[in-house]
This record gives structure tokens, C-alpha cells and sequence, in this order.
């Protein structure tokens, strides 16, 4: 009898849960930052100006913009990379989470977790110098 | 042993009795409710029938002021065609050629105002659609106890099958209450 009524109330508590939406927060500027692809092209844009110029910093025009070329194709996955966390968590909503803030929801960081993703899949992403 | 057995039924039950209460707490109206819910007003102009009937006005009378002036302006454009093959000099047909211009100018400058009323008119119909739908997002917002609305453009990502997800919704309240936009000319 008594393992029937917990059935009845893990149920209850269970159904109630999933009417809830799941939101995840992810940080793209803080997601650039802790990336090891970002640093290793910022830092291989460095050595080959100062390869071809002796000078490694500050980048010139040329090799900053060929610095932002590399960098667009992690970039522009982020949004893939958001999705694919999002359905691996059967998340809702992903926001950032300075929306987050603004709206006062609540919702768990994985942005860790969206730049594990981006970074494997740019492992043998390299600097294409100017 | 049959204290000990005693204790461990009144232990199993306090258990259920917290169970049952997180249970029935967890079913209270403001419980399992969505944080936010999402609207994807993208295809509005496809979605919302007064807004693609405005639409279809707006283009209609664009390309009416764009035709009128093109009619208007072709015997003109002709002219000074003609003047510049007639073979004369050109301080002879000075006078004319610069009357033709300002006539000219004249059509486009009216053609333009006229595009402007129309421009000015379709985006006071469309704020009021804005209206309407902030409205009615905030209905639902009440109606469903959320913290907020967000549009789909402010978000990451958002799973389209979410029961969160508001837009037909907001489409079909927005249908049934505004049939149609007035362009006040």
C-alpha cells in the first residue's frame, strides 16, 4: 500500500516538473574568452606577424583582419554549438544571461559546455596568415 | 521488535505526508508554470491577415504613385529627348530644355510626398498591430503566471515545440480581433 501512494505522489511531483520550461544561459562574449581555439589563433596570428614583421603586437590591420577571418567560422557555429547543448539537456530556451537578468528568469550556465563542443570541432582550426 | 517496527511505519509515513504535500505544493497555480514564454512574430506579415491585407494595400498604392508619376513623366522625358536631337544649339533651347527639368522635378518631388503619406500612414497601421500584440502577449504573460515574454530574436535558441512557445496563440487572438488595419491617408 505504502509503495503505491509514493508512485501516486513521485508522479504528481513528476508531471508537475514538466510543465515547467528548462532555461540554459550561455555567454557568448565569456564562451570567446574561455576558449583554447580563440587564445591558440590569437596567439599563432601573434608569432607569424612577428615571424614576417619582428613585431608581434600589437596585429596590424592585415593580420587582424585575417585573425577575425579564422575566428568568424568558430563564431558562427556558436549557434549550432547552442542547439546542440540545448537538445543534449532538453532545454526550452537558451538565452544570455544578461536577458536572463533583465527579465528575471532564472536558468543554468552551460556555457562551459557550448565551448567543449566549439573547441573539438575547431581543434585543427590554424591561423591562415595574410 | 515491535517498537522498532513501530518506528519505521511512522517513518515511512512522515515520509509520504511530505511527499503528498511537495505533490500537491508543486500543483498550485503558480507551480510547473513557464518561466518565459517565447513569441516568433517573424511571419507575422504572412501569419496575421489584416497586417498582409496592409501590406498588399501599401504595395498596391506604391506602385500606383510610382506608375502615375512614370506616366506623367515620360511625355517629358521625351521632349527633352527631342530637344537634344533636334539639331539646334543649345542656348536656343535653354529655356525650355530647364522648364522641362523643373516640370520634371516637380512630378518626382510630388511623387515622393505621396510616398511619404503612404509610409508614414502603413507605419502608424502597423504600430497599432504592435500594440494589439504586446497586449495580447501580456494577456497570455497573466493568463499563464510567466515572469516575462521574450521574442524569439532575443533568444539562442528555443525548442519550436515548447509549450512555452505562445506565437499561434497570439496569432489566432490577434486574427480575431483585428479583421483588418486602416491606412488613414
Amino acid at each position: 500500500m505504502h509503495y503505491f501512494l509514493y508512485a501516486i505522489a513521485l508522479t504528481l511531483l513528476t508531471a508537475s516538473a514538466a510543465n515547467a520550461s528548462v532555461i540554459l544561459l550561455v555567454d557568448s562574449a565569456k564562451a570567446e574568452a574561455q576558449s583554447v581555439v580563440f587564445a591558440r589563433l590569437k596567439s599563432e596570428a601573434a608569432a607569424t606577424q612577428q615571424k614576417q614583421t619582428g613585431k608581434a603586437a600589437p596585429l596590424n590591420a592585415q593580420f587582424q583582419e585575417a585573425l577575425e577571418q579564422s575566428l568568424s567560422e568558430w563564431r558562427s557555429a556558436l549557434e549550432d554549438a547552442v542547439a546542440k547543448v540545448a537538445i543534449a539537456n532538453t532545454a526550452d530556451i537558451v538565452i544570455e544571461p544578461s536577458t536572463a537578468k533583465l527579465k528575471g528568469l532564472q536558468g543554468t550556465d552551460r556555457t562551459a559546455d557550448v565551448v567543449i563542443v566549439l573547441d573539438l570541432q575547431f581543434a585543427k582550426l590554424k591561423f591562415a596568415a595574410p | 521488535m515491535n517498537l522498532i517496527h513501530k518506528i519505521a511505519q511512522a517513518g515511512m509515513s512522515l515520509l509520504l505526508i511530505a511527499l503528498f504535500s511537495s505533490a500537491l505544493l508543486a500543483q498550485t497555480p503558480n507551480a510547473g508554470k513557464e518561466q518565459a514564454l517565447i513569441v516568433d512574430s517573424r511571419d507575422a506579415y504572412e501569419r496575421v491577415s489584416a497586417l498582409k491585407a496592409l501590406f498588399v494595400e501599401v504595395d498596391g498604392k506604391i506602385r500606383a504613385v510610382r506608375g502615375r508619376f512614370e506616366s506623367a513623366a515620360l511625355p517629358l522625358q521625351r521632349s527633352l529627348e527631342a530637344l537634344k536631337n533636334s539639331g539646334q544649339k543649345p542656348e536656343d533651347t535653354r529655356k525650355q530644355k530647364a522648364q522641362l527639368l523643373i516640370k520634371l522635378a516637380d512630378l518626382q518631388k510630388a511623387a515622393s510626398i505621396e510616398q511619404q503619406k503612404i509610409g508614414r500612414a502603413n507605419e502608424l497601421a502597423v504600430a497599432e498591430f504592435d500594440a494589439l500584440m504586446l497586449k495580447v502577449a501580456l494577456e497570455l504573460q497573466t493568463e499563464r503566471g510567466a515572469k516575462a515574454v521574450l521574442q524569439a530574436q532575443d533568444l539562442l535558441y528555443y525548442r519550436s515545440d515548447c509549450p512555452c512557445n505562445v506565437t499561434e496563440e497570439i496569432y489566432k487572438r490577434i486574427n480575431a480581433r483585428l479583421p483588418k488595419l486602416v491606412l488613414k491617408l
